[in-house]
């Protein structure tokens, strides 16, 4: 019984060393949602398959998405959004790729929260913008996972509101993606 | 023009702006597509993964927004972080799926199991070829038809 228990903990111990050095992990299944408030609607899309990866040596940050992948609580809406803001056949995906701008800090060997600056490169609709963007790094029992929330204005990214639907669609809008890694390449 | 033309003018008009802004305001409103109802292309894991790859504006043409009936063995269960069900298809490529989010949970599948799942594709998703991660090809709102 103690020798079966001894040899539980060293398993534990190991698998929390391996997820601890693993130098990328990655998911296909991260989470993004924004919201436009604007005067007259408030507007909600989500999209569920968010690729990133995050390299634990240096920080490295990558996130890609499919424009299709959103979808809205009104069929309409996502008309629009697919074929007249986001022109979805032209531009199918949105992308970001920088660095955590302060890795050192982080024990990834060590259960916590962690406050991340992030400065990279966000593409959109065709248009590639540098970003700057504060959010959370957690570690749990050997798993990551990354928070943000920030906010991007439309026409940096060549999306035109037209004038019609102005009090409809915000000018920002207001986006939040959160991302599990729960696979690892060693 | 007699006051009763005049009149039939009039109701007409009162029932054309009826009917106008019933009709903008049930398209303005309308909900996703009813999935369980809707008719979807048939065609299985691996001969979509492999049309994705082979010419992939083409099968975005073919595929991408539209409904399908995927067959296949699934590769992995999983949950995301809105702790919805993932269901991974086997494509025949390592490390390459169909990934279907699925709209509401199906217990008991493990995998190695066969069946057909519809749900609305969204397409190629982008790997990382320097890591060796491949894309997935995306579906939503997924139901197990059998």
């Amino acid at each position: 019984m103690y020798m079966k228990r001894i040899f539980f903990f060293t398993m534990f111990l190991i698998s929390i060393y391996i997820s601890a050095n693993a130098q990328k992990v990655f998911t296909k299944n991260g989470s993004i949602y924004f919201t436009s408030t604007a005067a007259l609607e408030n507007i909600t899309a989500a999209n569920n398959q968010v690729m990133s990866v995050l390299n634990t040596q240096n920080g490295e940050l990558i996130f890609s998405m499919l424009i299709k992948g959103f979808h809205f609580k009104k069929s309409l809406m996502e008309e629009h959004f697919n074929e007249d803001y986001l022109e979805s056949d032209k531009y199918p995906k949105a992308a970001f790729k920088g660095h955590i701008a302060d890795p050192n800090k982080i024990n990834y060997s060590k259960d916590g929260n962690y406050m991340v600056n992030v400065n990279g490169e966000m593409a959109i609709h065709g248009v590639s913008k540098e970003i700057a963007v504060a959010g959370t790094l957690s570690v749990r029992s050997g798993t990551i996972s990354t928070t943000a929330k920030f906010s991007i204005l439309l026409s940096d990214y060549n999306i035109a509101i037209p004038d019609m639907v102005k009090d409809k669609i915000a000018e920002t809008i207001d986006i939040n993606i959160t991302c599990v890694y729960e696979q690892k390449i060693e | 023009m007699n006051d009763k033309t005049k009149r039939s003018v009039w109701l007409i008009l009162v029932f054309l702006i009826i009917a106008t802004v019933s009709v903008g305001y049930y398209l303005f409103n309308k909900g996703p597509v009813d999935m369980k109802q809707s008719r979807g292309i048939n065609i299985n894991a691996m001969a979509l993964y492999n049309a994705f790859i082979s010419d992939s504006a083409a099968a975005q043409k073919q595929y991408s927004d539209k409904i399908l009936l995927v067959h296949g063995n699934i590769h992995a269960l999983a949950v995301n972080t809105e702790k919805s069900q993932i269901i991974t298809l086997q494509t025949g490529t390592d490390g390459a799926y169909i990934n279907c989010s699925m709209e509401e949970d199906s217990p008991g599948l493990t995998p190695g199991v066969s069946l057909t799942l519809k749900g609305i594709c969204s397409g190629l998703g982008e790997g990382e070829p320097l890591l060796g991660i491949k894309g997935d090809v995306y579906l939503s709102r997924c139901f197990v038809i059998k």
